[in-house]
């Protein structure tokens, strides 16, 4: 197969739900239980639909399909093997960035349609932390993008097969990994919905299909980021012994495991502090990867 | 774990459930200003259970409930359902008071949508639930509220937004029966204020009866009843296995605490430590229940049993080598990282104010109670003292108040069955224990006991103004460090 077709990525965005609940749950420490998981899944499917008293009702009811959709569009550039991925595009890489740049207005109506204040609260951490943690995703991407030439991931992941751009650009892998762990929403960053401080925050109104689709496309999320890391940093499906394919999935469940291992390892960071280092650490570090990997590139990948 | 049972013949108006903040069986009283915890089961109007619930004991309790009460129909509902009753409940105690009516309209509103926490296993990554707050919300303020530009300019110069909002009295992180309303300037609290709305100005002198703050531990009221009792004879070795479970239950307090704190900052590892460190405290707790009764410390002849005993040493040796673990990550810089430097009480305004308790020893200031028992003397005592008086000098000196608590109870175990000869209790006016907050106080009058915890207001005042000007999340977690109770005890 030479490429997905839509239908494939939906599949793979559906799959996601199990597995990442899995990972969640052997990361917790706790023993699946998927016949209970199933029960509180028939439970919220089967609740009716919040209707918030705010004006912006339809705001509200948007952002979980706006949220699955950028998810999937995320998941849909991620090569999972040769020949094996949902779009194939020449700026592959900053496609998907572009679709986790949905993931705020998403936020935001979610925060703004519930008409909470504590929801609003969190609409606004998110846009303030999204706007400090974009351009290290951004120079990240261009990074490693740079010894490839390339912004197609497969490009990208080629440009690996001796050495992953882990072990050439660790900074660049760095100022990754916190970033994506707070587009996915996900502890030690889950500043919107912030359980014990917000209250379920931006997502605390929703109820029945709504909240289903905030949950698949978290994990969706998660299998995205987790995905494309595998291809930028750890070489994607490029190692031998095992298929290509293989590879790639254990790659993508490591990386999940360890973003969710975080998670569980650190308190929720302080706004304040989530900004302060984003601002004042991240950012010009990312422009240093930046200069680090030019200089890589003309020594190493000419 | 919920220490009453159908064989008594009297229930008792609070279910405490020692892992856990309060499990409270209340009514109201349409004459008082607010709610009441009741001794008439016939008034049950609703249960205040802890948020979010343990699964685990989710059907004891609803189990017992349905033994302890069958006439009650509120009983019967699944316990996620009760809490909900308590906003309608409020609501009645509300038409003669303006206040308390406007706070059950926000606690209404949210008890109509359903939560009840059976969405927050399904979809939250850690402990604390992401969804799952037992469908108390809590932001109580309204749409109208929160477009409202008041006009005033922030710290930074901005006009922001005013928003009102009221946490409580039945959603974590704010124990049961604590009402905290809040005004937002942005994201910054901008001013707090704090009330109990549970009263308890005396305890009914009975067997099984309610202890003196129904937020702590039940052997407490046991030690005060009995202290306070005149003629008691002097015991051996019942009175150091009083102290075992009094030291048990201050560490089992202190670590719920800080569970719950956990739970708040969003940190799996620290929940998951602070589980691991109550379980051998909880099961060596049973382990002397079968010595002394189910739901009172032994004032007169103990049947040790060997068995027992062994099991009791061995669960506080598990329970000295978790809370050394727990020790050692609350000593890293991830608590420093939420904690150091916020909602700093000096030295000096926490002796204006009249702190006591771990609070006040965490600025450096005020003593403890059991500096003056010489068992404690004899045990080598010392009380912990902490420095800064900020949130993570609090949680710190918790944490070392618990890891001496367990060597305590370790200590007075040693005493007990090796048939050391304990003191009697001294005949004094007031009795003073010190307790996981602070000191409590207890003085018989006819049937009653009399009781007093000093410092209580004080320090939902001082915590009031900590909070002030603090970025939300930081507000809560400072809130959260002073281990706040819902209850008023005393005159």
């Amino acid at each position: 197969m030479s490429y997905f077709t839509p239908l494939a990525v939906v599949g793979l965005a559906l799959a996601a739900a199990p597995g990442v609940w899995l990972l969640e749950q052997l990361v917790a420490g706790q023993r699946p239980a998927p016949g209970r998981a199933l029960r509180d899944l028939r439970i919220m499917l089967g609740s009716p639909l919040q209707r918030p008293e705010s004006c912006d009702s339809a705001l509200f009811h948007l952002a979980p399909s706006l949220l699955v959709l950028a998810s999937v569009v995320a998941l849909a550039t991620v090569p999972w093997a040769p020949g094996f991925r949902g779009i194939d595009l020449q700026a592959g890489a900053l496609l998907f960035v572009a679709a986790l740049a949905y993931v705020t207005p998403a936020m935001v109506m979610a925060g703004w349609g519930a008409g909470r204040p504590l929801a609003v609260l969190g609409g606004f951490r998110w846009v303030a932390l999204m706007l400090a943690y974009a351009m290290p995703l951004a120079m990240v991407i261009t990074s490693v993008a740079a010894p490839a030439g390339s912004l197609r991931p497969t490009d990208i992941v080629r440009v690996q097969h001796a050495v992953p751009m882990a072990v050439a650009q660790p900074l660049a892998l760095a100022l990754w990994l916190p970033a994506v762990t707070a587009v996915c929403f996900l502890p030690p960053f889950d500043l919107p919905q912030a359980g014990g401080e917000l209250f379920g925050g931006v997502f605390a109104e929703y109820r029945g299909l709504d909240l289903a689709l905030v949950a698949l496309a978290q994990r969706v999320l998660l299998l995205a980021v987790s995905g494309m890391t595998a291809a930028l940093f750890l070489a994607g499906w490029e190692w031998p012994l095992l298929p290509p394919a293989v590879w790639m999935g254990l790659k993508t469940a490591a990386v999940a495991w360890l973003l969710l291992w975080a998670g569980r390892r650190f308190p929720r960071v302080a706004v304040d502090r989530a900004l302060s280092l984003a601002w004042r650490v991240a950012n010009p570090l990312s422009m240093l990867a930046i200069v680090y990997a030019g200089l890589l590139t003309l020594l190493f990948y000419r | 774990m919920v220490l009453a049972s159908a064989a008594r013949s009297t229930a008792s108006p609070a279910l405490i459930v020692p892992d856990e903040q309060s499990w409270l069986v209340w009514g109201f009283d349409p004459a008082s200003d607010g709610l009441e915890p009741v001794l008439d089961w016939g008034a049950v109007r609703g249960v205040l259970v802890p948020d979010p619930m343990p699964a685990v004991l989710g059907a004891p309790l609803a189990a017992c409930l349905s033994e302890l009460a069958p006439t009650a129909p509120v009983m019967h509902r699944p316990v996620s359902e009760l809490a909900r009753s308590v906003a309608a409940a409020e609501e009645d105690v509300g038409h003669g008071n303006d206040r308390a009516h406007d706070h059950a309209n926000h606690r209404h509103g949210h008890g109509d949508h359903g939560g009840g926490g059976d969405h927050g296993d399904g979809g939250d990554h850690g402990d604390g639930g992401d969804h799952g707050d037992g469908g108390d919300h809590g932001d109580g303020g309204d749409h109208e509220d929160m477009m409202a530009i008041t006009g005033e300019p922030s710290g930074d110069g901005l006009v922001m937004e005013s928003i009102d909002v009221s946490l409580g009295p039945l959603m974590s992180p704010m124990v049961a029966g604590l009402v905290a309303e809040v005004t937002l300037d942005g994201d910054v609290v901008a001013q707090c204020t704090l009330r109990a709305l549970l009263r308890q100005p005396a305890v009914r002198l009975k067997p099984g009866g309610p202890p003196p703050d129904p937020l702590e531990p039940r052997a407490w009221a046991a030690v005060l009843a009995s202290a306070a009792a005149a003629g008691e004879p002097p015991d051996t070795a019942g009175v150091w296995l009083r102290m075992v479970r009094v030291e048990i239950e201050r560490a089992t307090s202190h670590l719920a605490w800080l569970r719950s704190l956990a739970r708040l900052l969003g940190w799996g590892e620290l929940v998951k430590a602070t589980r691991v460190a109550v379980a051998p405290l909880l099961a060596a707790q049973a382990s002397l229940a079968r010595q002394g009764g189910a739901d009172r410390v032994s004032v007169g002849a103990v049947a040790i049993e060997p068995g027992d005993e062994l099991a009791a040493v061995r669960e506080l040796e598990l329970a000295s080598e978790a809370l050394a673990r727990l020790q050692r990550l609350c000593a890293g810089r991830r608590l420093a990282s939420r904690t150091a430097g916020r909602g700093v009480v000096g030295a000096a305004e926490a002796r204006a104010a009249g702190l006591t308790g771990p609070v006040a020893r965490a600025s450096g200031v005020g003593g403890d109670a059991r500096s003056e028992d010489p068992l404690y003397r004899e045990l080598g005592f010392e009380p912990v003292s902490g420095q800064g008086g900020d949130a993570l000098a609090r949680t710190l000196l918790r944490v070392a108040e618990s890891v001496a608590a367990v060597e305590l109870a370790r200590g007075s175990l040693a005493h007990a069955y090796s048939g050391r000869p304990g003191r009697g209790d001294a005949q004094a006016e007031w009795v003073t224990l010190e307790g996981p907050r602070g000191p409590l106080r207890a003085r018989r009058v006819g049937d009653c006991l009399r009781v007093d915890a000093p410092g209580r207001e004080a320090v939902l005042r001082v915590a009031s103004r900590a909070a002030v000007g603090l970025e939300w999340g930081s507000a809560l977690v400072v809130l959260a460090s002073f281990d706040l109770s819902g209850w008023q005890v005393g005159p």
